[in-house]
């Protein structure tokens, strides 16, 4: 009898012990797969998959497999958040994904009542992580306020003697700060003249905002637009005269949007500034990883928001790695305050969050069309910028 | 400023609007249904030709691009006449407007499912020219071209031949015109595919002088509210009402301030619906023709 409870406590040990090692971490990864923002929106999901799919294969994270559970919300809000309620329920213990800011605020407040960190991905991210951080709010992309100012500084590279700077967005709140820190950053640099032109949202037909852009005769147009703008505004401004530098800030652009829109308008000087590589430029182990990836995955060309989504299955690794078992949202969290995580060469700085932190330096380079190679060119490398945000 | 470039570019504008408002006004007119999914037929046409067209593209494929768009607008049109007229006809014209929107939604998901939310360019008529120092895009030029000679070809067809003579009947009374052996459903299907086709042009116009999205299918907005100003009742003050529309948002753009762009149409209705509430036409329904 005695040996039989023996043989069935073992067996019950050996289960729980094997139970324990089969362990599943589940992630909910809210993104946009049917809205206006998809363009965007599936290229950094299509990275972060690239990346956890190889993950899963050799074995996960200490033999802990990945479990990314994947909801559509569209750029609704109040989807985002019922759904990322429905997604604790279901076992995950962080919320990760949300690569456009338009819903942050509303999902970032509502896991807060529920003490479980959101980790914001590639491209946009609103303001809430810089220091000092909302408890619960993480991000690896771009905080629009930052970049905005970082973009009025480049300005001067591209137009090393020009008087006027122009930044032109649509009205969203990222556009807005954008422009706000480009021009405070432009007159910092000796720009003598610096204005915004920010137009509706709904806005697809640029001729008329074009023409009052040249109006204002430019040396140099800062276009926070992201992917579909850009490649309707651009041919615009060629149109409607203009010849100047215009610099893309990279908020899920790509470089193949940008050389098609130099191409479409052959007297605009091109320029982009990112904070990740894309292909054709850039190198580091992770760089020939996910080019690898990219390839078997059939990948045409891979551009910054694929680096982006790689770089976020990156940070879960890692997080993971450091999260005791049973990896619980609260042991997330404090594995997240001590972050410091090499990019292997998607960026040129690590990411690295502490406690009251939550984004951490970043670098960015800026990168030039050549017109003869038809190909993106760095200029200078990477170029170090702290979370703090400048006064303006 | 160029005063000229910026005439062109409302003139291009209103050109665009105007072909988009006179085929809501052909449906409506017929139907008494106000087609909302306008815009989404422009947009699912100019998406059906940027697949086949390319910058690069010879005639043959130039064609096979139109025709794929004249398709898509032909299927559409065809569709829209069997779900309003046929199968909703008996609840009624609200219903069919109601269908209208629904359709929006579901060309917008199509849209979507095959063309992923891309934006893509459609450069048909890319140069500029150079007049008196104004640098002036070939593009507003082709479209102002191409929009006269439609509107043209519509009047023409409306007051001489005899389906534009039945279209204006139904228009007049429809109970009188079936009494008098006027084709009623092959007529109706007709102003559905006359409709679908004004808009599918309309689209790909649109697309070519900015490109091709999901979000660009708002210009049916735009056309609505122009037909509106116009009265719903005549193809003329349906023009007058996209010229006007087109000239306000072009003058705010250029000098005041472009973030009120999407109110114009608003304001111009409110004005409208104050001053003249049945619209620039000034006709009531049951006497006026299309």
């Amino acid at each position: 009898m005695n040996k039989t409870c023996g043989i069935i406590a073992a067996a019950i040990l050996c289960a729980s012990i094997s139970g324990a090692d089969a362990e599943t971490i589940k992630l909910g990864y809210l993104t946009d797969t049917s809205g206006p923002t998809q363009d965007i929106s599936k290229p950094s999901l299509e990275g972060f998959n690239l990346y956890i799919d190889r993950l899963n294969k050799a074995g996960g994270v200490n033999g802990r497999k990945i479990e990314i559970d994947v909801r559509d919300t569209g750029i609704d809000t109040a989807r985002a958040v019922a759904t990322a309620q429905e997604m604790i329920a279901a076992g995950s213990i962080a919320i990760i994904g949300l690569p456009l800011s338009t819903v942050q605020a509303g999902v970032y407040a509502a896991m807060e009542r529920n003490s479980v960190p959101v980790v914001a991905g590639y491209p946009s991210n609103i303001g809430l992580v810089l220091p000092p951080a909302k408890a619960n709010a993480y991000a690896t992309g771009i905080v629009f306020d930052l970049a905005g100012y970082i973009g009025g500084e480049l300005a001067r590279d591209a137009a090393p003697k020009g008087k006027t700077f122009v930044c032109t967005s649509f009205e969203s709140p990222g556009g807005i700060v954008s422009c706000k820190g480009a021009i405070a950053a432009a007159k910092a640099k000796g720009f003598e003249k610096a204005e915004s032109v920010m137009f509706p949202i709904p806005t697809r037909d640029f001729r008329a905002i074009a023409e009052r852009i040249v109006s204002l005769k430019p040396d140099v147009v800062l276009l926070v637009l992201g992917r579909s703008r850009l490649i309707a505004m651009t041919p615009a401004l060629a149109a409607a005269g203009y010849e100047g530098a215009a610099i893309s800030m990279e908020a899920g652009t790509g470089d193949d949007a940008v050389r098609e829109v130099a191409k479409a308008a052959p007297k605009i000087d091109m320029w982009s500034y990112t904070r990740f590589v894309s292909q054709g430029y850039g190198e580091g182990p992770q760089v020939t990883a996910l080019a690898n990836a990219a390839k078997a995955a059939g990948i045409k060309e891979w551009i910054q928001v694929h680096s982006g989504g790689w770089a976020l299955g990156m940070l879960m690794e890692d997080v993971i790695k450091r999260c005791a078992s049973p990896c619980t949202s609260e042991k997330f969290q404090q594995a997240l305050n001590n972050t410091k995580l090499d990019m292997g060469g998607l960026t040129g700085a690590p990411i690295q969050f502490s406690k009251d932190d939550h984004y951490g330096p970043t670098t960015y380079m800026l990168v030039h069309y050549d017109r003869a190679k038809d190909a993106m060119v760095p200029l200078k490398g990477w170029r170090n910028y702290s979370s703090t945000l400048p006064k303006f | 400023m160029s005063w000229l470039g910026n005439l062109l570019t409302a003139l291009a504008t209103g050109c665009i609007y105007s072909i988009m408002a006179v085929g809501v006004v052909l449906i409506y007119r017929t139907s008494r249904v106000l087609a909302f999914h306008v815009g989404e037929v422009g947009m699912l046409a100019a998406y059906a030709m940027v697949t086949i067209w390319t910058p690069k593209a010879g005639p043959l494929q130039t064609i096979e691009a139109i025709l794929a768009g004249c398709a898509v607008a032909l299927l559409a049109g065809i569709v829209m006449y069997i779900l309003v007229e046929r199968l909703g006809g008996r609840f009624g014209h609200f219903i069919g407007t109601v269908v209208t929107i629904a359709a929006t939604i579901a060309l917008n998901g199509l849209m979507s499912l095959i063309w992923g939310g891309q934006t893509y360019r459609l450069p048909l008529f890319p140069g500029a020219i150079s007049v008196a120092g104004a640098n002036l895009p070939l593009q507003n030029i082709a479209v102002i071209g191409i929009s006269f000679m439609t509107l043209t070809s519509i009047g023409i067809l409306m007051r001489y031949s005899a389906l534009g003579i039945d279209m204006q009947a139904i228009a007049c009374n429809l109970p009188l015109s079936r009494l008098h052996g006027i084709p009623v459903q092959t007529t109706l299907c007709a102003a559905w595919v006359f409709g679908s086709m004004l808009a599918a042009l309309a689209g790909v116009l649109i697309a070519s002088v900015s490109v091709v999205s999901i979000e660009g299918s708002f210009i049916g907005i735009s056309a609505i509210v122009a037909a509106l100003i116009g009265g719903m009742t005549s193809i003329g003050f349906a023009i007058v009402g996209a010229f006007l529309l087109a000239a306000c948002e072009t003058l705010v753009t250029m000098f005041g301030e472009p973030r009120f762009t999407p109110v114009i149409p608003v304001i111009c209705l409110l004005i409208l619906l104050i001053v003249r509430p049945t619209g620039l036409a000034g006709r009531s329904e049951n006497i006026s023709r299309v």
